[in-house]
């Protein structure tokens, strides 16, 4: 549904997005990580149409933003929730946005009350927390009923209900068959929520892949007292311990097939789950522009 | 409901839904009938000697000279104050396109000053009669076109200054050089023109806004094209930065 297509995204002589070509597809979860300042916010800024690409394009459906008729209808988007009139209450908000795309005031109460928002919606926006101003975001992205939506650290501000209660919604959406896209830096959170990662790194991609992949990147761990055979035919094989390998690229039926044809004694044989936390650590160790010193 | 006919009614419910926007109409309403009371008491006090017949709107366009600043603001604030907010992320999610947007926007901000702008002027003329009554020659139909022309040039100073606002992004700035357009430009003008002898500069300033919309309002239709041209034109520019430039 969404198409980015060597997508480059310059400010000065800054490269914020880096020739960026993927595309989002209806009906899953797509995450998107990153390191501070790696170019997330600005790649759903260029495909939202409020910042110009340098190159490349960002389509909806084969359309570009602008060339939407009621774009609200099309995709939802939430980039930033304290981008709004402090001294507009919250159903005001939302109903300005829905009389921009023909959107009838009873479906504003309808995603104020699937957010918690209907009791604080005559309330002015400048007061809210930032947990409610992200829930008044999130309205204004389901507003219209989209087929993509498309969300900048949602989670940012929620408490542990709101938390969950995004996880499912999102989850249901994506069920429904939508595209949705979303940024966090919650690891976990991501991991229970998204089935497909997007990693960027100083504007660079740098990992596409199933949550499955990524998260079973750290390989197969192989104990057993004479290993050197083994590791001579598997060359992603590593000594992790004095009679242990770890290996990356084979499954543990065929590191054991593998192991059988070798004649090897094997004391164990077990497929390693990292972390999705510590894929990403390993992904962007050497794209954090913003790092601490360690 | 083609896509400006719901730009404009979305722009519409913006402007009323914060209550800076009546705090405007308020302060417009009072600086003019304030200026205007002023000003006919000097009038009457001058006129008692003499006995020679005043305009009704006499001291109401007095009024306008303070109040196009309100309603300049006013129509400023509907562009900077989205910058200000980041309202304007939104807006452009809603509208993408520039061109309507501000089309949509300067629409309901002149129709509102229009309207708002009339209606002050309409009540300075009330609040200025008591004193100045004595000496008008009442013609219903001149004081309309009056009042009608004052309401024109407050919509367009305010579109003026919605336009400026786009270019310009910041309320400080665009307040500052709404100011030096409508007040200090045609003085400098005038005064480099009269240390020089430069007469054509003298010319060039009677079409800078402020002196071109005391013509306009004395009576000079021509003088409304004059006006119009340089509200169209900040628009016109706006339109054309802001297709250019990241939101
Ligand atoms: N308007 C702008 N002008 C100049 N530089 C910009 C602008 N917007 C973003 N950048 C730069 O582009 C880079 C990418 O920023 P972006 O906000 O897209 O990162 P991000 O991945 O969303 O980071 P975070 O996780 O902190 O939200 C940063 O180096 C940032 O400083
Ligand atoms: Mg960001």
């Amino acid at each position: 549904m969404i198409t980015l297509d060597g997508l480059t995204k310059r400010y000065g002589g800054k490269t914020a997005v880096d020739d960026l070509t993927l595309e989002l597809t209806p009906g899953t979860v797509t995450g998107f990580l990153g390191p501070n300042g790696a170019g997330k916010s600005t790649a759903m800024r260029v495909i939202l149409g409020l910042d110009a690409p340098t190159c490349g394009t960002a389509l909806i459906g084969g359309r570009r933003y602008a060339d939407l008729d009621r774009p609200l209808r099309t995709v939802g988007a939430l980039l930033d929730a304290r981008a709004v009139h402090p001294a507009r209450s919250g159903r005001d908000h939302l109903r300005a946005m829905a009389l921009s795309q023909d959107i009838s005031f009873s479906r504003v109460e309808e995603v104020l009350a699937l957010t918690g928002m209907t009791d604080a919606a005559r309330r002015r926006a400048g007061t809210y927390s930032l947990g409610m101003s992200q829930r008044l975001g999130i309205a204004g992205a389901l507003l219209g009923d989209p087929q993509v939506l498309m969300l900048d650290e949602p989670v940012n501000g929620l408490d542990p209900d709101g938390v969950r209660w995004i996880r499912t919604l999102l989850r249901s959406l994506a069920a429904e068959g939508r595209t949705v896209f979303v940024s966090s830096h919650l690891m976990s959170e991501m991991e229970r929520t998204a089935d497909r990662l997007i990693v960027l790194g100083r504007g660079r991609l740098l990992a596409d892949e199933s949550m499955e992949r990524l998260a079973a990147g750290a390989g197969v761990r192989v104990r057993g007292p004479r290993l050197l055979p083994l590791a001579g035919v598997l060359p992603a094989a590593r000594w992790t311990g004095p009679e242990e390998l770890t290996v990356t690229g084979h499954t543990s039926e065929q590191i054991g097939r593998r192991a059988h044809e070798l004649g090897l004694v094997l004391y164990e044989l077990r497929p390693v789950e990292s972390s999705l936390e510590e894929s990403y650590m390993r992904l962007t160790a050497n794209s954090a522009e913003y790092g601490a010193q360690r | 409901m083609n896509a400006l006919a719901r730009a404009v009614s979305a722009e519409w419910l913006k402007l009323r839904s914060v209550r800076s926007t009546w705090w405007f109409a308020g302060g417009a309403l009072l600086t003019m009938l304030l200026v205007a009371v002023l000003e006919a008491e000097d009038t009457a006090g001058f006129l008692r000697g003499q006995g020679r017949p005043v305009e009704p709107v006499s001291s109401v366009l007095e009024g306008v000279e303070w109040v196009q600043l309100v309603f300049g603001s006013f129509g400023m604030l509907a562009v900077t104050s989205e910058y200000a907010t980041r309202g304007i992320v939104v807006t452009l999610a809603c509208t993408p396109s520039r061109t309507r947007l501000l089309l949509a926007k300067t629409a309901v901000v002149g129709a509102a000053v229009f309207v708002a702008g009339g209606l002050t002027a309409v009540l300075g003329v009330a609040a200025s009669a008591p004193l100045l009554q004595r000496y008008w020659e009442f013609d219903a139909g001149q004081v309309a076109g009056r009042i009608l022309a004052m309401a024109a040039y407050m919509a367009l100073v305010a579109a003026l200054a919605l336009g400026l606002g786009t270019l310009i992004r910041r309320s400080a700035g665009t307040v500052t050089v709404l100011f030096v357009l409508l007040y200090v430009l045609p003085l400098g003008l005038q005064g480099v023109a009269g240390s020089l002898d430069v007469e054509l500069l003298v010319t060039v300033a009677g079409f800078t806004p402020g002196p071109a919309g005391e013509r306009f309002m004395a009576g000079e239709p021509a003088f409304g094209l004059v006006l119009t041209a340089w509200a169209v034109a900040a628009v016109v520019a706006g339109v054309w930065v802001m297709r250019r430039r990241d939101a």
